[in-house]
């Protein structure tokens, strides 16, 4: 190991934007990786080299591992960093790059191993002294035996994949006569997307905080945490709105809690960014729920509150260097919205389309981390993930209403989004008081519908108006004349205006 | 120009009437007069009503209109199109992909009967499942896709009889 100097990036969308730009801050060169429906995304342009992986579905580019690896080699990369999702907590990947001679960045495969099936790492936290939830060991795919165990652990229960992470193959379940369907699915979900169809079942608990702690580890042998994030605001268990500091931990909790995060990554001999999640329930106890070996998709909120650069610490990291801070101090607040594909009107259904104009809001202390540009098709092949909006505040409550003045500037044409759910969702008084927990949504947004716009009944006008002339482009691409600077239209422009 | 038609605006028709050049244009929106006028610069309309000037970004895709006004995003779809946009009714008969994506198993077969809530077609898109079931008690009268299909939002999957 030594100092890295070329970086594949094996990932794609916004996380590997960010990537690329912290690579160019540090002076070194990058290589995106792409499938055929990615050929012409803001990540393929950034990098300094890109390489062509393959079909669009995943499994023929973004995971498949020989690919990646002649990838690296065909363009001098030295290292690999995998991002979040697809191969990022793949212990086979992270061994195979390191017996190329390759840097992984990212953690040893054995940490990623021993944290990556969830029922071993259950184990040994409760060896090494962390608390956790009554769960059971894998189960054969079977109703019966899951009700069997349902009894015995008591309802609500909730199937886990083993190889699981980011909600996916996760159902909760309150009958028994539910299980089976549930059981089927959750194993054919957990197949697609880890190619590892095992599962298990767990007690789930009732209106708990997602309370997590990021830790980072050096190769020396330094482990330190970096505060903690709360992401209770999550929709079929995938968080849509983070912060840190979490309004429900104080310092007697964060201190239990952070030293909980460090033995838990001691456990593993954890080297780099690792996040250690905790359900945290409303008696202030707190119980391990898994650990993300990899780099989080709410990273921004702690960069925010800490004034670090996770990716570039993660670099110098894999490059051998011990860390470059120690208890680091953190200060002020900060929120991350992510914005998805996905119609709340109806459903939450993926929505697809191409992005024709995209509005991208800035200002003071605003972050806008977007993996799509004017001209982006949103196809069905991968995560919904448009960008993420992250805000900072001295105060929790400035993040909040900076937040919302943002979620207005950021305006997507040509494809659905949850934009106004999300600023629902902030405004909300319960978010605004901090009162947040894992049922958030379920409780307070399960019959949401967007409200009609103030300018309802003149945007219809003006569509009948845009349809009565001739057919703009039939084929839904984006025409340079029709891709203006969306600025206009948030409100700012309004000479003569007489009100 | 005089046109007259449905629009519907997230979700919620409305019949539109406009009648008028650009400089000088009267619409009617469920009856309710508005005096506009416009000054089209590509995607971006200026627009004057009610004694305020505004800047909206209009974009057309076929036959659906994307409008950004002052901050809020509206979703236009033209009334006879507009089975995407509006939120269905009564119980169809004619089972619909709700999303595109890919049809991952069928759970019914012709002349099979199936009660509320029977999971029909199992859908998958963005790595999450949909399953997509019966609203009321029914027999099966014809399946349109199998397993590994790829389907648009609208396509008919599964066609019941409620009877």
């Amino acid at each position: 190991m030594g100092r890295v100097r070329k970086i594949l990036i094996a990932n794609r969308g916004e996380i590997a934007v960010r990537i690329i730009r912290t690579c160019r801050a540090m002076g070194i060169p990058s290589v995106a990786v792409y499938s055929e429906a990615d050929a012409d995304a803001p990540h393929v342009r950034l990098a300094d080299a890109a390489v062509a992986i393959g079909p669009a579905p995943a499994r023929e580019s973004y995971l498949a591992i020989e690919k990646l690896l002649a990838a690296a080699d065909a363009s001098g990369a030295d290292a690999i960093h995998p991002g979040y999702g697809f191969l990022a907590e793949n212990a086979r990947f992270a061994a195979a790059v390191r017996d190329r001679g390759l840097t992984f960045i990212g953690p040893p495969p054995e940490a990623i191993a021993a944290m990556g099936d969830k029922v071993a790492a259950r184990t040994l936290m409760e060896r090494a002294g962390v608390p956790v939830v009554p769960a059971t060991p894998v189960l054969a795919p079977e109703p019966a035996a899951f009700a069997a165990a349902a009894e015995r652990l008591g309802f609500p229960v909730v199937i886990k994949a083993a190889a699981g992470g980011g909600g996916k193959g996760m159902r909760i379940v309150r009958r028994t006569e539910d299980l089976a369907e549930a059981v089927a699915a959750a194993a054919r979900e957990a197949t697609a997307a880890f190619g590892d169809g095992r599962i298990y079942l767990e007690r789930y608990l009732e209106r708990p905080r997602h309370v997590e702690v990021q830790v980072f580890a050096d190769t020396h042998g330094a482990v330190v945490h970096l505060g903690e994030r709360e992401c209770s605001i999550q929709r079929r268990h995938q968080k849509i709105v983070e912060e840190s500091p979490s309004p429900a931990v104080d310092a007697s909790l964060r201190t239990a809690m952070t030293d909980a995060g460090i033995q838990a990554a001691a456990a593993v001999a954890y080297v780099g960014a690792g996040t250690i999640e905790f359900l945290l329930d409303p008696e202030g106890r707190f119980y391990f729920l898994e650990m993300n070996t990899r780099l989080q998709v709410e990273h921004p909120v702690t960069e925010w509150i800490t004034g670090l650069d996770l990716v570039r610490e993660q670099i110098l990291v894999a490059g051998g260097a011990p860390l470059s801070f120690d208890a680091v101090a953190t200060r002020g607040h900060a929120i991350e919205c992510r914005l998805y594909s996905e119609d709340p009107a109806r459903g939450f259904l993926p929505a697809t389309g191409a992005v024709r104009v995209l509005g991208e809001p800035s200002g003071a202390w605003v972050r806008f981390d977007s993996g799509v540009a004017v001209g982006s098709r949103i196809g069905v092949d991968y995560d919904p993930l448009l960008a993420k909006l992250s805000t900072y505040g001295a105060t929790r409550e400035e993040a909040r209403l900076r937040m919302l003045a943002a979620l207005r500037e950021t305006v997507f044409l040509g494809v659905v989004t949850n934009r106004d759910y999300l600023a629902a969702v902030v405004a909300h008084p319960a978010f605004a008081a901090g009162a947040t927990h894992t049922e958030f949504l379920a409780e307070h947004f399960s019959d949401w519908t967007p409200p009609a716009g103030p300018d309802h009944a003149l945007a219809g006008a003006l569509a009948a108006l845009a349809l009565a002339g001739p057919a703009a482009r039939r084929d839904g691409a984006p025409d340079a004349a029709a891709a203006p600077s969306p600025w206009e239209s948030l409100g700012a422009w309004r000479p003569g205006a007489a009100r | 120009m005089s046109v007259r038609r449905t629009i519907v605006v997230d979700g919620r028709p409305h019949v539109v009437e406009a009648h008028g050049r650009d400089d000088a244009l009267t619409a009617r929106v469920d009856g309710a007069p508005l005096a506009l006028a416009i000054v089209r610069d590509g995607a971006t309309w200026r627009v004057r009503v009610g004694g305020r000037t505004v800047a909206a970004t209009i974009i057309r895709d076929r036959d659906a209109v994307w409008i950004a006004l002052d901050g809020a995003v509206y979703h236009c779809v033209a009334g006879d199109d507009a089975r995407l946009g509006v939120a269905g009714g009564a119980r169809s008969p004619r089972v619909t992909a709700p999303m595109p994506g890919k049809v991952l198993a069928v759970r019914v077969e012709v002349g099979q009967r199936v009660g509320a809530g029977d999971p029909l077609v199992v859908l998958e898109a963005m790595k999450m499942e949909t399953i997509v079931s019966a609203e009321d008690e029914a027999s099966v009268q014809e399946v349109h896709v199998a397993a590994g299909a790829t389907i648009e939002p609208g396509q008919v999957l599964v066609v019941l009889d409620f009877g």
